[in-house]
């Protein structure tokens, strides 16, 4: 948390004696605030400001400018398009990386992108939402490099398998939920070129079957461990 | 891949779990369940 951060948004009363924390809060113009959890946890509160329409909040964590608009946080000079939510830098062979504040209110859709790093062996890593271990339904399409094709599907399985290519020289997804924070089924496509001159490209669809609100998600290699890459996670603006 | 094989690559305490950007080593029955994965692995091709 940086130094002009805070944790509430104060309301004060006729002829009260501020305290310097306090002049402080009201003195640094557009409210700083670590993350969005800290935000929304700064109103509303005893003694703290009710959120309302026009009110504004720097997040230090993703480096955005937001406004609220009488019923979701909006970025400034983002109308449209990715707002980039969260980075995670894979450490060393591990054998699976949660992200676990990657989906909120203030987006319906996202998009996960993972580059660089490597895998102990080939294989796929697998995704899962928050804890869930069933309910997750899938088919892929695989076509070789050398143009065969084949399929393959999963109902009621325990992850979206082969969410993530892993392979000794590279990790790659590209990832694209909707509706893992709404009180909705959520689905699921991903595609990628697997990085093997005998391999072949994968295209995979879904759905999970569950109207649990998520915020998390975890990466499993099927078999091995990962080494380094980044997970990038954004969010869809909603307007 | 045998256990003994899986254990010699991916040696206890040289395997972790991570959340956001904390790396923790894995307990003995996680790491357990980890290299049972790898002797149930099918080769990818």
């Amino acid at each position: 948390m940086g130094a002009n951060a805070q944790t509430a948004v104060p309301v004060f009363t006729a002829g009260q004696v501020l305290t310097a924390q306090q002049q402080t809060e009201i003195n640094t113009g557009i409210p700083v605030f670590a993350t969005t959890v800290t935000r929304d946890a700064a109103f509303g509160g005893a003694g703290e400001k009710t959120l309302a329409e026009g009110q504004f909040a720097y997040i230090e964590a993703t480096n955005t400018t937001q406004y609220y608009d009488g019923a979701a946080w909006q970025s400034v000079g983002a109308s449209s398009g990715l707002t980039l939510i969260s980075t995670t830098t894979i450490g060393t062979t591990v054998s699976s990386v949660t992200v676990s504040s990657a989906f909120s209110s203030t987006y319906d859709n996202y998009r996960i992108n993972i580059v660089g790093g490597l895998a102990s062996v080939g294989d796929n890593c697998n995704l899962t939402l928050g804890s869930t271990a069933t309910g997750y339904y899938l088919s892929a399409f695989f076509l070789s490099y050398a143009g065969v094709a084949s399929y393959v599907g999963t109902a009621n399985g325990s992850s979206f398998v082969g969410a993530v290519m892993q392979n000794t020289n590279a990790l790659c997804a590209n990832i694209e939920l909707q509706g893992p924070n709404l009180a909705k089924v959520t689905n699921f496509q991903c595609n990628y070129g697997y990085t093997g001159t005998t391999a072949g490209q994968q295209t995979r669809a879904g759905f999970l079957n569950d109207t649990t609100q998520y915020t998390a998600f975890t990466i499993t290699p099927a078999s091995g461990t990962l080494t380094g890459g980044t997970i990038r996670v954004y969010g869809y603006q909603n307007s | 891949m045998t256990y003994e094989e899986a254990v010699a690559m991916y040696p206890y305490g040289e395997v972790f779990k991570q959340i956001d950007d904390v790396e923790t080593a894995l307990t003995p029955a996680e790491y357990e369940v980890f290299i049972e994965q790898q002797v149930n692995a099918v080769p990818f091709s």
